[in-house]
């Protein structure tokens, strides 16, 4: 059990961050090191290591590659990082202990998970300014947009809801029960299904973004283990 | 003329059972049941608050009402004190007046005798009670309750969860000092069958009386600093001292006084618990963090079993859209329960005695040091259940 969930932790930390910045850079948000690791993946060597703020969690690249944001949780911000530099060249205002984010498919808008705080808030990325704010379910934390941009889904982990957000109006249209401690959720790249992950469920929720509805629930059984152990 | 009633009865009931459940407002009332406690103890840091245990259900009403932000559930908790002498017709006279304002659930920290006046009143009104407060094994076994739930871990399961820490420590001679309090007995009985079921040996036990002695003396310092040396002095070889002192009147003076150098375990030094204030771990941050934000101190154990216990209610009330104690209560014994409570795993209930399955933490006092059960106790069921009675052994037979 204890093996699996540091495997989960590793599987956030790779889905949470784009290697496509420069053609073989990854960035890696360390949690307990107050650091960002840069990795060329042509060679498997570490290149540079960034200091950052406290406890660096979330992490994901701007459209045109030239800025690495990560959230610093126990700073309460987001801090940008210069591709080209490796420094931190400035923040964005989340709210309390941010955790993961996405950013919407024109590259303008960014979306944050506070954790600490039942928020989701809304970032202008050019202009470095909070457009506002959407309460949301107890913990937030998992981050999906469609790929058109138009609706936002963000995971409460203790309210166990896919929220589902209008971009436009900033708006709780829908509230999706799934399993318990909803992490991760992310659209099929063609918008036509929304797949979430439960870590202690032990689940996979496929809802269909239209009816808002889940349709298919994957569970991943492992002959001779017991449900609680997987 | 008959047919024609039956058809409008049927046209009725088709039309109810189509109403959207979802838009239904529901209100859930919870009433918390309680005793004063002694506000002293020992260690002055370890002294229990005055909110100890209401303060986790207050933190759950909030979590619940988040979540029932959208679904138009509200859930309210009201705190009712009970005196700790009180009589089985006081008892039931809180719980009807509770009743009578529409409380369905009622979380009680409570000792045993007045937790079962407290249930068997709850009964006739259809009242859920769950015990976040009582260790006893009773309570789980042979007075068990059909409209009644723990949240609380037993003392069995309490022991064992030490137990196999220690005998995979290998530290299998154990040396058991006991207070003189019944509380005390019934926490050594445990600790003996935990001894017994993992491999352990009890190589020898001393009782340390209670004789009224001051816990806090100008002199006290310098007095324990040579009576404990004295009262472990010629005890049989032992890897490790096991206290049992639910009482806390001794167990704290042990650790770095006694006569041979050996670690303490049980009521002190390395303690079982349901929770720890320095539990971190899988997501438990959060948790800390918005409780110590609200209340600004640190989450205790009863804190915990308070919390567990309302959100039980709420995800049962989320899940069945409704209020109702009886379908709630069906839905948590059912396998499609869980509670994800920062614990590494999903909690659910053994179905023979609603005993909330769960992990056990052994902190030192400043830092979690490990949680049980150990790797390598194994069980065919769930190797939760290797923690206290198991469904084989036990006395409890729901009605």
């Amino acid at each position: 059990m204890r093996r699996l969930a540091a495997g989960f932790l590793a599987l956030s930390m790779l889905l949470g961050f784009d290697a496509v910045a420069e053609a073989g850079t990854a960035y890696v948000s360390n949690e307990r090191g107050n650091t960002v690791t840069v990795i060329d993946t042509a060679t498997f060597t570490v290149t540079s290591t960034i200091k950052v703020g406290q406890r660096p969690r979330g992490i994901g690249v701007s459209k045109d590659g030239k800025f690495v944001y990560v959230a610093v949780g126990d700073d309460d911000t987001i801090e940008i990082i210069d591709t080209k530099t490796r420094e931190v060249v400035g923040s964005l205002p989340s709210g309390p202990d941010p955790e993961l984010f996405v950013i919407s498919p024109d590259g303008k808008t960014m979306y944050v998970a506070n954790e600490d705080d039942n928020t989701v808030t809304i970032i202008d990325l050019t202009e470095r300014k909070m457009l506002g704010d959407v309460q949301v379910g107890v913990e937030p934390e998992g981050m999906g947009i469609s790929p058109d941009g138009a609706i936002l889904v963000n995971t409460s982990e203790t309210s166990n809801m896919a929220h589902f957000i209008d971009a436009k109006t900033h708006q709780i249209v829908a509230n999706v029960l799934v399993d318990s401690r909803p992490r991760f959720a992310e659209f099929k790249s063609d918008g036509s299904e929304l797949w979430v992950s439960a870590e202690i469920g032990g689940t996979v929720s496929i809802i269909d973004p239209k009816r808002r509805e889940v349709v298919k629930r994957v569970e991943f059984p492992i002959p001779g283990l017991r449900a609680e152990a997987i | 003329m008959n047919a024609l009633i039956r058809a409008l009865c049927l046209l009725v009931v088709t039309l109810l059972s189509h109403t959207p459940a979802l838009a239904e407002r529901i209100d859930v009332m919870i009433g918390y049941l309680r005793v004063p406690r002694p506000v002293t103890a020992i260690s002055l840091v370890e002294a229990p608050s005055r909110n100890d245990g209401l303060a986790g259900a207050q933190l759950a009403i909030d979590d619940n009402n988040t979540t029932g932000r959208f679904l138009d559930h509200h859930y309210s908790v009201e705190d009712v004190r009970l005196r700790d002498d009180a009589d089985p017709a006081a008892v039931a006279a809180a719980v009807t007046a509770l009743a009578d304002k529409g409380v369905k659930f009622v979380v009680a920290d409570l000792p045993a005798p007045i937790l079962l006046a407290a249930a068997d009143a709850a009964q006739s009104r259809g009242i859920l009670l769950f015990n976040a407060g009582a260790p006893d094994e009773n309570l789980r076994e042979q007075d068990c309750r059909a409209n009644v739930i723990h949240t609380a871990p037993s003392r069995a399961m309490l022991a064992d969860a030490l137990g196999q820490y220690l005998v995979w420590k290998t530290w299998r001679q154990w040396f058991l000092v006991i207070g003189s309090h019944e509380a005390d007995r019934l926490w050594a009985d445990a600790l003996r069958r935990a001894a017994q079921r993992f491999g352990a040996k009890i190589v020898g036990e001393k009782v340390f009386e209670d004789t009224g002695g001051a816990r806090r003396t100008d002199s006290g310092l310098a007095q324990i600093q040579r009576q404990i040396p004295v009262f472990t002095q010629g005890f049989p070889a032992h890897d490790v001292l096991v206290a049992a002192d639910e009482s806390d009147v001794f167990a704290p003076y042990l650790p770095f006084r006694t006569w041979s150098a050996r670690p303490v375990a049980g009521s002190a030094g390395l303690v079982p618990a349901s929770w720890h204030g320095s539990h971190d771990q899988w997501g438990a941050i959060q948790l800390q963090n918005r409780f110590a934000g609200k209340f600004g101190r640190r989450m205790s154990a009863r804190d915990m079993q308070a919390w567990s216990a309302v959100r039980i209610i709420g995800e049962g009330a989320t899940r069945t859209r409704t209020g109702d104690p009886a379908k709630i209560r069906e839905f948590v014994r059912s396998p499609t329960f869980s509670l994800a409570a920062f614990k590494g795993q999903r909690l659910t209930l053994r179905d023979w005695n609603q005993q909330l399955r769960q992990p056990i933490l052994l902190a030192d006092g400043r830092v979690v040091v490990s949680v049980s059960p150990q790797e390598g106790f194994l069980h065919a069921a769930s190797e939760l259940d290797t923690l206290g009675y198991d469904r084989p052994e036990t006395k409890c037979s729901l009605k």
